[in-house]
């Protein structure tokens, strides 16, 4: 109970703090811009002025659609890869020596180099545009799924086997909800990266926020290319924050995540 | 007959006959990068159904490693564990375990982790947990996550846990060495109390030599490295107990026999090195 109340009286501390640092950050930036420091950088009251423009038109709601289809589809299909190989890499070691070590080859690779391989290979745009995205989420998901299933506590799994639990008890009594923080963060940092990479994506895409932006740059459009940038942000906030907040509602017990 | 015959194995199973424990000259070596480290040395035990026995010694004298042999968690590198004439090969609800930090599990409630026994199995008595967590004094706890119960409470729970099961052996690894020195009495007698009244097998680890004298039938005191059984005293003290028998003479006397083996034991060990 003290630790509710605890609660609100943090959050309330934590949203002024919110505020306060995106206050920061638009000062830094209206500081910028109105001293000429970087040339053309548009200030935030034409970036504000071009996003209320934007907001009405049908080629803004299409390029949301666009964009949020081509982040969902392949993050939930990263999750669906990332979370099994994830588990099964955490609890074999044989399997971890076959897998991992090529999986850890093509992780460093930058979304931009994988763009003109997906031209290649893959039949449609649209499923290049959605393999780098997948490609931004699938590495955090899998890496911290296998830490937490590689740091369960031992004792939680002898708990379950010796009050009769089979093997297949042993994983979903205590493995899987033992890993299950650090899946959690997995999904969040796999969530930003998928926007990040978004962006880099959208380069080929016919449609999406990234597009938006490239062709305000092509036709020299620079508040416009500002607006894009900060609706991308938002939505990125916001999808990493409706998957922190699914994930904090499943997790009530644990006090790490609680804050 | 035929029948009669089945029914009276089914008796003899359901009372205190099952949960004999015997260990036949078991070794374990740890080797960490080659290095052999003797845990356990060579142990032979028995230990009777029904009865109660605590295993005394300092830490690193493998002790807990025992314990996880008798559990099946671990395999001893020779020698082997039965447990009713059967080989031990792995860990089995009959063998419950209480844990020297709580297992509860963090993500379930305290009802949750009290049936979780009985639901693995398919066995969910409805209304079983709450019945068990009020004979262990914390009823109405049944909705709460372990870390909202204060240490004595969660040890409370995990022991109903256990109990849920129905285990022939509870296998306990210093579960009251965490607890304060009031709360750690209190958890003492109510284990006498409930081992009391359904006698199971109890094999208890500890280094605490009061502790180990006040609850057992039999004191098995152990050296280290390596882990050997130096002797194993009978405990004469007539039952049911409660706190104020550690004050008479004779436990008095024990808790000397038992304190003048260890200190030799460490003075041997501090002379030889």
């Amino acid at each position: 109970m003290s630790a509710v109340s605890g609660f609100n009286r943090l959050s309330v501390l934590e949203h002024a703090n919110v505020v306060v640092s995106i206050l920061g950050l638009v000062f830094v930036w209206w500081l910028l811009a109105v001293n000429g420091a970087i040339n053309s950088l548009p200030g935030p009251l034409p970036a504000v002025n071009a996003m209320v423009s934007m907001l009405p038109t049908g080629e803004f709601h299409s390029s949301v659609i666009a964009s949020l289809r081509h982040v969902f589809v392949p993050y939930l299909a990263a999750t669906a890869l990332a979370v099994p190989l994830g588990v099964a890499i955490g609890l074999s070691l044989t399997f971890r020596d076959l897998v991992f070590p090529s999986l850890e080859m093509l992780r460093p690779v930058p979304p931009i180099a994988w763009i003109p391989i997906a031209i290649l290979v893959l039949p449609t745009t649209l499923a290049s545009i959605m393999f780098i995205t997948f490609m931004g989420a699938f590495f955090p998901i899998l890496l911290n799924t296998i830490r937490g299933v590689e740091r369960v506590e031992p004792d939680y799994v002898k708990a379950v086997q010796c009050l009769g639990g089979t093997r297949r008890d042993v994983l979903r009594q205590a493995i899987l909800p033992a890993a299950l923080p650090s899946i959690h963060t997995g999904l969040v940092i796999g969530m930003g990266l998928a926007w990040v990479n978004l962006v880099a994506a959208e380069m080929i895409a016919d449609a999406g926020l990234g597009r938006l932006i490239w062709v305000a740059y092509t036709t020299g459009n620079y508040a416009n290319i500002v607006a894009g940038v900060i609706f991308v942000g938002l939505l990125g906030y916001a999808s990493s924050t409706l998957v922190r907040w699914i994930g904090q509602r499943r997790m009530s017990w644990n006090v790490e995540t609680a804050s | 007959m035929t029948g009669q015959q089945h029914e009276t194995t089914e008796e003899t199973g359901s009372t205190a006959q099952q949960g004999s424990v015997l260990l036949d000259e078991v070794t374990k070596v740890y080797d960490p990068d080659g290095e052999h480290v003797v845990a356990v040395d060579d142990v032979d035990l028995r230990i009777d159904a029904g009865e109660f026995i605590t295993v005394l010694g300092p830490s690193g004298c493998g002790k807990s490693t025992l314990m996880n042999c008798i559990a099946g968690f671990l395999e001893p590198t020779s020698g082997h564990v039965y447990v009713d004439g059967d080989r031990v090969e792995g860990p089995s609800e009959r063998r419950g375990v209480v844990f020297q930090a709580n297992r509860l599990l963090p993500w379930k409630t305290i009802e949750e982790n009290v049936n979780l026994g009985p639901k693995m199995r398919g066995e969910l008595v409805e209304g079983r947990a709450s019945e068990l967590l009020a004979e262990m004094g914390i009823e109405g706890t049944e909705d709460q996550y372990p870390t909202e119960l204060s240490g004595g409470m969660q040890q409370r729970a995990e022991i109903a846990r256990l109990l849920a099961n129905d285990p022939d052996i509870m296998l306990m690894d210093e579960p009251f060495s965490a607890l304060d020195a009031l709360t750690k009495e209190i958890m003492q007698e109510m284990l006498l109390e409930i081992w009391e009244k359904d006698n199971r097998t109890v094999v208890f680890i500890t280094h605490d030599v009061s502790e180990a004298i006040f609850l057992a039938d039999r004191v098995v005191v152990m050296s280290a490295a390596p882990g050997e059984v130096k002797a194993d005293i009978e405990v004469d003290i007539p039952r049911p107990r409660n706190l104020d028998v550690t004050t008479t003479d004779r436990f008095k006397e024990l808790e000397r026999e038992v304190l003048e083996l260890i200190h030799s034991e460490a003075r041997e060990a501090m002379g030889g090195a």
